[in-house]
């Protein structure tokens, strides 16, 4: 919706990844490099965001990285054969009981274009 | 009210919602430019003769190992001794003795950019390509002249910027830091004696910005 607007437009041109440095150094990734994130489902081109406000985990033993993606940015402006969204890669799956979607956790793969 | 007018920016309670960016676009209808994500919430990436008011981004680690994302929403400074206006020689650059604004007109065109730029202890005048003239925050002139308050502090959604005479702005924010100071020993009002448009910190400037104290 807000994808029309110039002003906001220019705030926020374009889709991208956040991810921590310890990720952006495994995969030879830097601040600003556009990389492709892909699910079961699709596949994104996107600008990375290399930052500590994201950082891995450790779980049983093992380190889990973890990416962040907006969301509902449209691909319809600025026109362009490069702009993807988020949710080609969402699952369209939801709980048995409230039927609410499971849109925001999910498994990517990261690499570098 | 010969102290003028102040604004005063409370970064500790700025959530970067670029309203401030937005809303100086709006008013005074500068154009939007074509950027990229170059890696950062920050866009467009500076300052320029289309852009008045921009949001920046910091992030980093802190030595105790936590994470800090400063948003600093910088704009011309509206000194009370203009380093700018040393370049000029006549009224290319105007200081508004009732309150405090200080404008570029038109004829900044005839004037050194780089000698003008360099006054500045803040980084803020830009050119524009084609005219030639200099531009940056108005103080929105027009709207304070009207009994309005500027664009940018109207939008502020968190109580941010406030506008007001200079005293009463100066005393903000002297109560402000003091209560920040608790809990963040470094905070501080950003050089509140030479400048209208006062900073709140609570932490180093230069990790919210290389010139955000100045040069």
């Amino acid at each position: 919706m807000t994808r029309w607007q110039p002003w906001l437009l220019e705030a926020q041109p374009e889709l991208f990844v956040e991810m921590s440095p310890q990720l952006a150094g495994e995969l030879g990734i830097k601040n600003g490099d556009r990389v492709k994130v892909a699910s079961i489902r699709g596949e994104v081109e996107c600008v990375a965001m290399v930052t500590p406000r994201l950082r891995p985990f450790k779980v049983a033993g093992k380190v889990l990285h973890q990416v962040a993606l907006p969301f509902a940015f449209g691909w319809l402006m600025p026109k362009s054969d490069k702009n993807y969204s988020t949710n080609q890669l969402t699952p369209g799956v939801g709980d048995a009981n409230t039927m609410c979607p499971e849109y925001k956790g999910f498994m990517v793969n990261v690499k570098k274009v | 009210m010969s102290e003028g007018y102040s604004i005063l920016v409370d970064t500790s309670k700025c959530t970067a919602c670029r309203g401030c960016q937005m809303a100086c676009k709006q008013w005074n209808q500068l154009p939007a430019t074509a950027t990229k994500n170059w890696g950062s919430y920050q866009n467009p990436q500076d300052l320029s003769a289309d852009t008045w008011k921009l949001v920046r981004f910091a992030d980093g680690l802190n030595g105790n190992g936590k994470v800090y994302w400063h948003f600093f929403t910088d704009q011309c400074r509206h000194c009370l001794s203009p380093g700018c206006m040393g370049a000029a020689e006549k009224d290319e650059i105007v200081q508004d003795e009732k309150t405090g604004a200080v404008l570029f007109t038109p004829k900044t065109k005839d004037l050194d950019f780089k000698a003008t730029l360099e006054g500045c202890p803040y980084n803020i005048p830009r050119q524009d390509s084609k005219s030639k003239q200099l531009f940056k925050c108005t103080m929105c002139f027009d709207r304070i002249s009207n009994n309005q308050i500027p664009a940018c502090v109207k939008s502020c959604p968190t109580g941010t910027m406030a506008f007001g005479e200079r005293d009463k702005i100066l005393e903000m924010a002297k109560k402000r830091v003091e209560e920040l100071k608790k809990s963040h020993p470094k905070a501080a009002a950003l050089n509140a004696g030479d400048v209208r448009v006062i900073f709140v910190v609570k932490d180093d400037p230069k990790k919210y910005y290389q010139y955000a104290a100045g040069k």
